[in-house]
């Protein structure tokens, strides 16, 4: 039986976090009643006028440096016609032959084995108004998101010579995770999957091992996660495979990713082919780019997801899966930046972050600076756990204290009088009469039941509030129960 | 399309006329060829249009007869021309990025066919 190699192509939409719409001054943002951010443009009223949005230029041009591509030193806004409710003027304002940005890639690690994925574009755009399908024959539209700025990013098949395509379902969802972590660096879009901020549609083909040309490809819609985008790529590789198993021909189709069983379904597709009959945009004029503005850009671009990736796992000696959660959000890889300068053990800081850190901001449903902790109290607390001044179980106790008030360590510590006890005359006082109280427990430990060793131990801990200092509770109930 | 030569001139970078060659016959321009009925009536539905018979006839021939004009403009050499996608030498005409007022709901849907909840009421639509 023929081994089949599969290949996935991705158009990726993203909306732009500007302020304003992308050719008109409607507010963006999500949610909100129907029809409430509409004016004459973005309506596609006749004798309305577009303007271009300057600050949604520049956020496309930088997400295109980050992705490595070459921007073009002129490029022209084109209108796409097609009649769809959702689209008011009958056309979208897009890009054509002369897109911003061409000939990039985005760099994926496809499991040790790094992969330079090739864009073939990353163009402008405007998104479209929302189409809400109500029961019976009716469909209601809301132009809230008509006009917002979009940005197209589409990968290239066959990639030219020294780059890579994207060949399973594990390496679509990573290229869609990369993208996700460069835009989020970059600050030009929420990105996210969930409200639509993120679309993605793969295609999809399988071929025999060894043949050039590619097979016959489908189109996936429908995928609102990146499981989703796993689940239905890989969905659609095996179903492929299987029907040329079975001696049968894909059809080129678009197929809907139906979440809750599992599959992918043929949609009902348009009888003839598109034909969106592109020609520049006469209401609005080319734009041209120095290269100096280029160049600017370019400098100013911030340490990318990746580079950081690398940097945390060589600089502070961390495990890649460690990295990979600090580096996901930008807020947190700053935030541990700021604490592993600044300390001995930066693999320590790292645990703190990954587990007391993020289990208090999915708790309390908060972002990180929506909360009071800083580093340098981080570092504060990590250095009295160091001096032995708190131990382990406290420091817990005080870092969800910091976060919650934003005092430092040192105070709480001051102020709750939890400094550790490592006084051996006190704790033997306590080590004596706990003794003393459990004669049973006493006789069953020297009896060989040397497990009830951690329960002496937990009683010590109670009767000091667990301010004891562990190892010396440990040393003297050892030498008192095997003397 | 514009000319590829006129293009290395604006083109500061070795990266950015490597950019203009990728560019080159990746993206289908329309030409001039000769328009049969069914090419007419294939416009026609993408632009919504209700055509009958005789109308698609007597439209393939006046369009037929400007496509001809353009062939004879196409036979030009115009390698010295600057490239033309507007006809105005207008670059980079922007706004800032602030937000302004919007239309009230009730103009916004003053030329809804139908509305209810707010929205535009249409026709059910085939998903695409
Ligand atoms: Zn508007």
């Amino acid at each position: 039986m023929a081994e089949y190699e599969p290949i996935i192509g991705m158009e990726v939409h993203v909306e732009l976090q500007t302020r304003s719409k992308m050719f008109c001054s409607c507010e963006v943002a999500f949610g909100g009643e129907p029809n409430t951010r509409c004016c004459p443009v973005c309506l596609g009223l006749p004798g309305s006028l577009p303007v271009i949005n300057e600050k949604a230029v520049e956020y496309m041009a930088r997400a295109a440096l980050a992705l490595n591509c070459t921007i073009l030193p002129q490029c022209i806004f084109h209108r796409k016609n097609y009649y769809y409710p959702d689209l008011p003027k009958n056309y979208q304002i897009s890009q054509y032959d002369y897109p911003l940005g061409v000939n990039g890639w985005v760099e994926i690690l496809a499991g040790g084995r790094s992969k330079k994925i090739a864009i073939r574009r990353v163009h402008m755009e405007e998104d479209t108004g929302k189409l809400l399908h109500v029961s019976g024959n009716r469909s209601y539209v809301d132009y809230n998101r008509s006009g917002v700025p979009l940005m197209e990013i589409v990968t290239q098949n066959p990639p030219p010579e020294g780059l890579d395509q994207i060949e399973s379902a594990e390496e679509a969802r990573e290229y869609l995770q990369r993208l996700r972590q460069i835009l989020l660096y970059l600050g030009v879009s929420d990105v996210k999957m969930e409200e639509g901020s993120m679309r993605c549609e793969p295609n999809v083909s399988v071929r025999p091992k060894g043949q050039s040309e590619f097979g016959v490809k489908t189109e996936i819609k429908n995928l609102n996660s990146f499981r989703a985008v796993y689940l239905g790529v890989d969905y659609e590789i095996k179903r492929q495979i299987r029907v040329l198993e079975q001696g049968g021909k894909v059809v080129q189709e678009t197929r809907r990713w139906d979440d809750e069983r599992g599959v992918t379904v043929p949609m009902r597709s348009k009888e003839f082919e598109q034909e969106y009959r592109y020609f520049p945009d006469p209401d609005l004029v080319p734009l041209r780019f120095t290269e100096e503005w280029i160049e600017k850009l370019r400098s100013e671009l911030p340490e990318l997801p990746l580079a950081k990736l690398k940097r945390f796992m060589s600089d502070y000696g961390l495990a890649q899966a460690d990295a990979e959660v600090l580096i996901d959000s930008p807020d947190l890889a700053e935030f541990y930046d700021a604490c592993a300068v600044g300390y001995k053990d930066p693999k320590a800081v790292a645990n703190w972050i990954t587990t007391e850190l993020l289990r208090l901001l999915n708790a309390t449903g908060k972002k990180l600076n929506e909360t009071k902790l800083t580093p340098t109290h981080l570092c504060g607390l990590l250095e009295l756990v160091d001096g032995g001044t708190i131990n382990r179980n406290t420091a817990k106790a005080v870092f969800e204290e910091m976060f919650t008030t934003g005092k430092t360590a040192p105070e709480i510590v001051r102020q709750k009088g939890l400094e550790q006890v490592s006084d051996e005359a006190a704790i033997e006082s306590v080590v004596n009469r706990v003794l003393d109280a459990n004669p049973n427990e006493v006789k069953r430990y020297r009896a060989g039941e040397i497990k009830l060793l951690s329960w002496f131990v937990g009683q010590v801990m109670r009767e000091t509030k667990g301010k004891a200092n562990p190892a010396t509770v440990n040393k003297l109930l050892r030498e008192k129960l095997e003397s | 399309m514009i000319e590829h030569a006129q293009c290395y001139n604006w083109a500061a970078s070795e990266n950015q006329r490597t950019a203009f060659d990728t560019l080159v016959g990746a993206y289908p321009q329309g030409g001039c060829m000769k328009l049969t009925a069914q090419d007419i009536a294939d416009v026609a539905r993408l632009s919504r249009l209700e055509l009958t018979e005789e109308e698609k006839e007597t439209l393939a021939g006046h369009i037929n007869r400007l496509l001809e004009h353009f062939e004879k403009l196409q036979q030009l050499d115009t390698e010295a021309v600057e490239p033309t996608s507007h006809v105005i030498p207008v670059f980079n005409v922007f706004r800032k990025d602030e937000p302004g007022e919007s239309l009230p709901v009730n103009d916004v849907l003053a030329n809804a066919p139908d509305v209810a909840d707010d929205c535009f009421v249409v026709p059910r639509v085939v998903e695409t």
